[in-house]
């Protein structure tokens, strides 16, 4: 292996045209290691082109892809393309070869011994959940999904630090590509990989990406995460494919109240002492406190701010001890404005307030998974 | 009369096979070359083209003034004429390839020499031998053409029963050359069975 880890790749002003077509028009951007990174855009906006330009299966015009800060163009392409696994959407599988010999004849090729490359088949198919008795079988005799499997298996034989996949779950049916998403995530925690996914379905790319860019015709429109996406479109191309998601629609329409949390969990009686709250707020397995006095809202704590204040020997009250600083918002404020104002302000708590009473409480984080 | 047809037997068995392995060991390597060479590819698949544009009779008729009569001459003849099924059946059974396939194997890191052996060459494999079986029984039947330039073999006694009308001598000839026709066949479809062919799904298209 040439890398053991991927820490990061660096795209840097790369260009690539076919003709008078760019399908890379000056694209810099910078994938972090172990994240899961994800390229969307329309059919022909150039984002399995430029895919396919980490494992140099396309070469550049100019600009360069930079691995570990180690330009690849300097590494020997065999050896380069050995370290990262690759994934595409018809999968590609050998049809002359059963699915044992699809899968292990990068080992093969690479000597291992027979036992050691039969252990390893059985570890990678139970990681994408395939059965044993799928070994002897050839491609054509399997379903889409189960080639999808194999073809992931194929891509990790090697325990490759890198992973590209290029639409791999757009060849099958809704249902289908919803479990294996779900597969796939957990896969994904397992490997811990440096993954590199390019899709068009923007459903898709919310659920798995850990980051987002968006492309049209070449270029780069935004990079950021799911909520970066939703909140801070960069223009009306970006809008419209987030607002393509049909659970985004409504998002305008909803007002704070309707997604806040309650609070009971949440509220310390400003008489408390810390070691009190402490235990309170570890109880309720949260991280988070509000703190109220005679039922009206004073401010808010954290755990780590508790833990870290000298309780031991000194366990006053929790009203010498708190946050003044806090976003606080109306139960009829839209939510969108809201989460703008969170986003904003870098804050991922807020508090809902009726009449200083304290009814509600909202999580950014929390609130876009729930409608993803 | 026993002994000449066993001989003749004899002969028209090495022009047969002698010719069809050279064109085998030169053919497939001439494939393999146009594989990796476009202009390459259409100069040898031309030549190829043409040799096979001419009729057999001729092909070995020309051979006569540029290398004269006798066995080997007519060797060179027989080779001419059935070079073209096998690099042309190698060449395509190379070439057609899924493209997605190749890149899949090219993406997990082949080496391009891997991807001939492991890839490439297991797909081709029914054509090659679709190729290599018409060269074996058109070897075969151009080897009976070569005895007009003394090669010897079993054409030599067809002429010869020919130009007498000797029934006998005509079917001594000609009954050698049909069954050695129908074993190449039926050895060639055993080996390929026996050897290079996989599950018969490998012929229908993989989704």
């Amino acid at each position: 292996m040439i890398f053991k880890n991927v820490d990061s790749i660096e795209i840097v002003r790369l260009v690539k045209s076919y003709r008078d077509l760019m399908a890379i028009n000056d694209v810099s951007l910078k994938i972090n290691g172990k994240e899961l990174f994800v390229i969307i855009g329309p059919s022909g906006c150039g984002k399995t082109t430029l895919l396919k330009t980490i494992n140099r299966l396309i070469e550049p015009d100019s600009g360069g892809v930079f691995i570990n800060n180690n330009d690849i163009r300097n590494l020997d392409v065999v050896k380069l393309r050995k370290n990262i696994g690759y994934v595409i959407q018809q999968v590609g599988l050998f049809p002359h070869m059963n699915i044992k010999d699809n899968i292990s004849l990068i080992l093969k090729l690479e000597g291992w011994p027979r036992e050691k490359i039969d252990k390893r088949v059985k570890e990678i198919l139970k990681i994408v959940f395939l059965d044993e008795i799928y070994l002897r079988k050839f491609p054509n005799q399997l379903s889409g999904g189960q080639q999808q499997r194999v073809g992931l298996a194929r891509a990790l034989a090697l325990n490759q630090p890198l992973l590209l996949m290029d639409e791999p779950f757009g060849s099958v049916d809704p249902i289908l590509r919803r479990q294996l998403q779900d597969e796939f995530l957990q896969i994904k925690k397992v490997l811990g990989k440096t993954i590199v996914f390019v899709t068009h379905d923007i459903e898709e790319a919310f659920r798995l990406g850990d980051r987002i860019a968006v492309m049209k015709g070449g270029k780069i429109k935004q990079i950021g995460e799911a909520n970066d996406l939703i909140l801070n479109p960069a223009d009306s191309f970006v809008l419209n494919l987030v607002e393509s998601d049909k659970k985004y629609k409504h998002i305008s329409n909803l007002k704070v109240r309707d997604v806040m949390i309650p609070v009971k969990n949440y509220m310390i009686d400003s008489q408390a002492k810390i070691s009190d709250s402490i235990k309170f707020m570890l109880k309720n397995n949260t991280e988070f406190g509000i703190i109220v006095k005679k039922d009206k809202f004073l401010g808010t704590t954290d755990l780590k701010t508790l833990l870290n204040s000298n309780f031991i020997k000194n366990d006053q009250k929790i009203e010498n001890l708190y946050n003044k600083e806090t976003l606080k918002f109306s139960p009829e404020k839209p939510l969108y404005d809201a989460l703008a104002e969170m986003k904003k302000s870098n804050i991922s708590i807020a508090v809902i307030l009726e009449r200083d009473v304290p009814i509600g409480t909202i999580l950014s984080s929390e609130i876009l998974n729930r409608l993803i | 009369m026993f002994d000449q047809i066993l001989s003749s037997f004899y002969v028209h068995i090495l022009l047969t096979y002698i010719s069809l392995i050279l064109s085998i060991v030169i053919g497939i390597p001439l494939a393999v070359i146009s594989l990796k060479n476009r202009y390459i590819a259409n100069f040898i698949i031309g030549f190829c083209n043409l040799v096979q544009a001419i009729p057999s009779f001729a092909v070995v008729a020309i051979v006569v003034p540029l290398f004269g009569i006798g066995f080997k001459p007519a060797i060179l003849a027989i080779f001419l004429r059935i070079l073209m099924p096998i690099v042309k059946n190698t060449y395509d059974g190379l070439i057609n390839i899924d493209i997605l396939v190749l890149e899949s194997s090219k993406g997990m890191g082949l080496s391009e020499w891997q991807i001939l052996r492991y890839i490439r060459f297991p797909n081709a494999y029914p054509s090659i031998f679709a190729g290599i079986k018409f060269a074996a029984i058109l070897s075969n039947s151009v080897a009976i053409l070569t005895a007009i330039i003394g090669s010897g073999g079993l054409g030599s006694i067809i002429f010869e029963g020919l130009a007498s009308f000797n029934i006998n001598k005509i079917l001594a000839g000609s009954i050698p050359a049909i069954l050695i026709a129908l074993f190449m066949d039926i050895s060639f479809s055993m080996i390929e069975k026996k050897f290079f062919t996989y599950p018969d799904i490998i012929n229908k298209n993989h989704p």
